[in-house]
């Protein structure tokens, strides 16, 4: 597979490097040449050294100075050598250019070259020749030269070329992409450049841009009906437990005894109204959203206590961590073991124990009960949508509700049989704050009178954290209806809000929202003020 | 992505040079090829001249070089040494070097228009010998006493040997073999000129125009064929012209003996030994160096003082090089080292008589500017010296040709040919250069005999037998040879040919403007 390259690797593999290549090869072959031509160079005056020395032996044995200093001369102007010396018994006789200081030397070594001829004729006489040892050096260099020249600023435009292109044109389109603008950096590039084709570039990305636009809002729409279906269906069997506790007021013998169930009926229809609102925001439902929050049983078991009572089982909690403070989407957390509670009423003979453990960061809830237990058989579709066991009128919606939830916080709810106990155990990963002391009485008891006053908290870190504690402290005194402020804690400045707006205006953002809060928002009037804007209490 | 300031000035860089690379070969381009006709090159010499300028009136090298731009001879001599024609259009001679056919190339004009025929040239050598010398003998007078008739000149006003055939046919004959007949006549002694009042006309590329005594003005003959090259030049005589070139006044310092670092600016043709310094010897009668033991003595005293002193003759900064014989290296006529310095050697035994001789007799000794330090160095060997400095050129001539009132006169002499008949011109009976003060019978029949040697073997051992009786008789102590190259402003002018022969050429043919 071909993994797409950056511009630049994409400049270097089709332009820099075959430039490079180009370069390199040129001067390679420069070099070649260059000696190659010196090779041949020399070869030619080697043949004029021997050419010249038979002419200059003649002129020698004649004595005829005419034949010496026209050959030589000759020599000097059209076969490339720079000095012509012949001395006679090793002692200086004659150079051409005249030589004053009789010693016949190469000026360089490294720019010239010496070499002798013997004259066999005459051997008296031998013939130094100084010829250069580069003829063509300033060929070369001029080559090296023109390549350079032609070569790297080719190279520096195309890079020029490249950069403007990445600046002007990929880097806002990539701006505009990401923001799906119309009129973003991208179209105000391609106006700069008025080219024809840029501007039917353009007239497309609009188009499409519309069109990722439409289907986006479409997917969104349809991911939102799924939900919602979802929702319905799973409200469908979530209504039956608190509608059942009602319908069993019905048959109670007097209004005294209604009365003193008044609390159950009204418990019963705050589950039901909670489970109509979350119907309302059916595409929020699904979403987990993990929040610093205090784990409570009093609200869950609420409506599961009078179908203990009639079916004469203990609902005991061992090892309570009730009241403790664990990083989860409360809310679902608590509608997951529900389920697991209330399957675990359907099946226990006489006791069902919720046991509660933190090991390390981590948070389990186990519900045990002395039931049979589930069929190895169904086993593998236990936790499957749709699928039901030992119950008339189940749904087969519980347990893949829960484990949907559980899955949805990084861990999963898992079935075993112990000793011959049926657990349900909820899996919490990374939910608790080691530094916190969670040692709590086991003795304690659920008590079905502890249903408080539904209570959302939400969790806004400010930034910086350097807020004073002073400034949280001045805004917790405001006594806002709408924003109860706790001051520290986790390290966060934390700010609590009961207020239903205030939660989904942070749900629908990200997972935690973080507000920089500026020097010019003022005291903590001003940073109330603004948070009031933000989420339009005003 | 940024745009790297580097990367920019990299391409700004190179597209700089991109642009100043073609610019330069524009302009390089257009510089070879662009001829300014207005642009005069300025040309000067540090020796003068004598005027009026005439081709016979040649006696120094000087005048050699300026009258070649006026004046053209029969033949001229190649890049290679070869003769080839010039006013002759071609040439024939007979197997015996006697008889010389010359075909005129009548279309050449003289400068005020006049077609050049045979007769210009029969003429102009027989007014030449009639105009006033400059020298001891007649100019042309080492190659026409071999003419036919020559004898009966003074007689007649004619040269029977040379015969105008036709209007383009000369014929020269002469008494005797003749070996270097066709090399003496390239000379532009032996042009043909058009003599009217004190203006001589001649066939060449320019015309001379004298300014004044120091400045001379050549203009395009407009009847030359040559298109193209130098259009005018200014010849001016500079006492230091090496000096001037360098600060740009002039093009070109022709004829320098200076050693001269090469520059991008100055550059240096290149030259052979072109020229001998001699110590002339006056051995007239009743002269110091009448006798020969002395001249000996003196030989070989001033090359013991050669040698002695390798570093004094460096300071000169003269391109020259200590050489006891005359004849060049490697040529006919030139001895073994050892047995010349044998011979050089035969003078020491009379040294102390030519001291005590000059202690009754001072030897009076005139000398240019250079190689003063010998005076020095002969008065500390015991020599009796009474020194002066001659005070111009022109001094010179007088005192060598005419005047002979010093024992020693030290002077320079081109007569240097490939072949040694080159030397006939300063030691022979007839030569054009040559004073009686140097005269030695021996030697002067000795070169005398020899030009008519043919036989190259002859040759050689003739001219031994010559320079023995040149380091035996002494005419002159022949200090060593000089190279003369041309310096040239390299910024200004290109040359053409960069090896120059020792007859230097005209300057049109050297060098050509930027």
């Amino acid at each position: 597979m071909n993994h797409p390259r950056t511009l630049q690797s994409w400049f270097f593999e089709t332009t820099a490097k075959p430039i490079y290549l180009m370069i390199g090869f040129m001067m390679v072959m420069q070099i070649i040449f260059t000696l190659y031509q010196n090779k041949v160079k020399f070869e030619e005056v080697r043949v004029s050294a021997t050419s010249l020395s038979n002419i200059l032996a003649v002129g020698l044995l004649q004595k005829n100075r005419l034949v010496i200093e026209t050959g030589s001369a000759y020599a000097i102007a059209n076969s490339g050598f720079k000095k012509i010396c012949i001395y006679e018994r090793g002692e200086f006789r004659y150079s051409i250019p005249f030589e004053v200081d009789k010693e016949c030397r190469a000026d360089s070594w490294f720019f010239f070259k010496e070499f002798d001829v013997i004259l066999e004729s005459v051997p008296d006489f031998r013939v130094k020749f100084i010829a250069l040892r580069f003829p063509h050096w300033k060929d070369s260099i001029v080559l090296f030269l023109v390549s350079g020249l032609v070569c790297f600023p080719i190279y520096f435009i195309l890079l020029l070329l490249v950069r403007k292109v990445d600046t002007h044109l990929i880097t806002p389109l990539k701006e505009s992409v990401g923001n799906l603008q119309i009129d973003g950096p991208f179209s105000k590039a391609l106006s700069k450049f008025n080219i024809v084709e840029l501007d039917d570039l353009m007239s497309s990305y609009v188009g499409k841009i519309e069109e990722i636009k439409e289907l986006t809002e479409r997917e969104s729409q349809a991911t939102r009906d799924a939900a919602i279906g979802r929702i319905i269906t799973q409200l469908s069997h979530d209504l039956r437990a608190p509608l059942g506790s009602i319908e069993q007021l019905l048959y109670l013998p007097d209004d005294a005894a209604l009365s003193s169930q008044k609390l159950r009926i009204r418990e019963s229809i705050y589950r039901m109204n909670s489970m109509i609102e979350s119907l309302r925001r059916a595409d929020l439902e699904l979403m987990i959203e993990p929040k610093i929050e205090t784990l409570r049983f009093d609200h869950g078991l609420t409506g599961l206590i009078g179908k203990a009572k009639q079916k004469a089982i203990e609902i005991d909690i061992q090892n309570c961590y009730h009241g403790v403070r664990l990083l989860m989407d409360a809310p679902k957390f608590e509608r997951a073991w529900v389920n697991l509670v209330s399957n675990a009423l359907d099946a226990a003979k006489r006791k069902i124990m919720i046991v509660t453990e933190i090991s390390g960061q981590d948070f389990f809830l186990r519900v045990v009960d002395d039931g049979p237990g589930v069929p190895e058989d169904f086993l593998p579709k236990l936790f499957q949508r749709g699928a039901t066991h030992g119950k008339h009128d189940g749904t087969g919606l519980g347990l893949a509700y829960a484990r949907q939830i559980m899955q949805g916080h990084g861990g999963d709810v898992g079935y075993r049989r112990e000793h011959g106990q049926t657990i349900f155990e909820c899996h919490l990963p990374n939910a608790v704050d080691q530094e916190k002391d969670y040692t709590m009485d086991n003795s304690e008891v659920f008590d079905a009178g502890l249903v408080q006053k539904l209570v959302r908290t939400v969790a806004i870190c400010f930034e910086p954290e350097s807020l004073s504690k002073s400034v949280l402290s001045e805004m917790a005194s405001q006594k806002s209806d709408d924003f109860l402020f706790s001051g520290e804690m986790h390290g966060a400045n934390i700010v609590v809000s009961n207020i239903d707006e205030v939660m989904f205006e942070i749900l629908e953002g990200n997972e935690q929202e973080f507000i920089h809060v500026s020097p010019a928002w003022g005291d903590a009037n001003g940073i109330l003020a603004r948070l009031k804007l933000k989420f339009n209490l005003s | 992505m940024q745009i790297k300031a580097k990367a920019k000035i990299f391409v700004l860089i190179g597209l700089g040079a991109i642009i100043a690379s073609a610019a330069f070969w524009a302009k390089s381009q257009s510089a070879g090829k662009k001829l300014q006709p207005n642009r005069t090159v300025r040309v000067a010499f540090g020796v003068q001249w004598k005027l009026p300028l005439y081709p016979a009136s040649q006696h120094s090298m000087i005048e050699d070089a300026i009258l070649a731009n006026q004046f053209e001879s029969l033949v001229t001599r190649g890049e290679n040494g070869l003769i080839l024609p010039q006013c002759a259009k071609s040439y024939r001679f007979n197997d015996d070097f006697t008889v010389f056919d010359f075909d005129i190339d009548t279309s050449r004009r003289f400068s005020d228009g006049s077609t050049l025929t045979a007769s210009d040239f029969k003429r102009s050598w027989e007014e030449g010998l009639r105009l006033r010398k400059n020298s001891a003998n007649r100019n042309l007078e080492d190659m026409v006493t071999l003419v036919v008739g020559f004898e009966d000149f003074d007689r007649t006003g004619s040269l029977r040997g040379v015969e105008v055939i036709s209007s383009d046919h000369l014929r020269v004959t002469f008494k005797r073999p003749f070996r270097m007949a066709l090399m003496h006549l390239t000379g532009s002694r032996f042009a043909a000129f058009q003599h009217s009042g004190e203006k001589f006309l001649g066939t060449g590329r320019f015309v001379i125009s004298p300014v004044t005594d120091s400045i001379l003005q050549l203009k395009r003959n407009l009847f030359h064929p040559t298109d193209g090259g130098l259009q005018s030049i200014e010849i001016v005589y500079l006492e230091d012209p090496e000096k001037a070139i360098a600060l740009g006044d002039i093009d070109i310092v022709a004829m320098s003996a200076t050693r001269v670092d090469e520059t991008d600016e100055l550059k240096v043709t290149v030259g052979v030994e072109d020229a001998s310094l001699f110590f002339h010897l006056n051995g007239l009668k009743g002269r110091t160096f009448s006798e020969s033991r002395l001249r000996l003595a003196f030989q070989a005293l001033v090359h013991q003082i050669l040698k002695e002193n390798p570093d004094a003759i460096k300071n000169t900064r003269e391109r020259f090089q200590v050489d006891e014989q005359t004849f060049l290296p490697l040529q006919a006529g030139r001895l073994p080292q050892n047995q010349a310095a044998a011979l050089v050697a035969e003078g020491d035994q009379y040294i102390d008589m030519l001291i005590k001789a000059s202690q009754v007799q001072p030897i009076k000794i005139a000398m240019g500017k250079t190689f003063s330090f010998l005076e020095v160095a002969l008065q500390r060997k015991g020599l009796k010296i009474i020194s002066r400095r001659y005070t111009s050129t022109e001094d010179y001539f007088n005192e060598f040709y005419y005047k002979h009132e010093s024992d020693v006169a030290l002077g320079t002499a081109s007569v240097h040919l490939s072949d040694p008949d080159g030397m006939y011109h300063y030691l022979g009976k007839h030569g054009a250069i040559t004073s009686p003060m140097i005269q030695r019978p021996l030697v002067a029949e000795l070169f005398e005999v020899g030009r008519n040697i043919t036989d190259q073997d002859q040759i050689v051992a003739h001219y031994q037998k010559a320079a023995e009786a040149i380091l035996k008789e002494v005419p002159a102590v022949h200090l060593g040879f000089v190279s003369h190259s041309y310096i040239y402003r390299a910024d200004r002018l290109q040359v053409d040919r960069h090896y120059l022969e020792r007859h230097f050429d005209q300057f049109a043919k050297v060098f050509n403007l930027k």
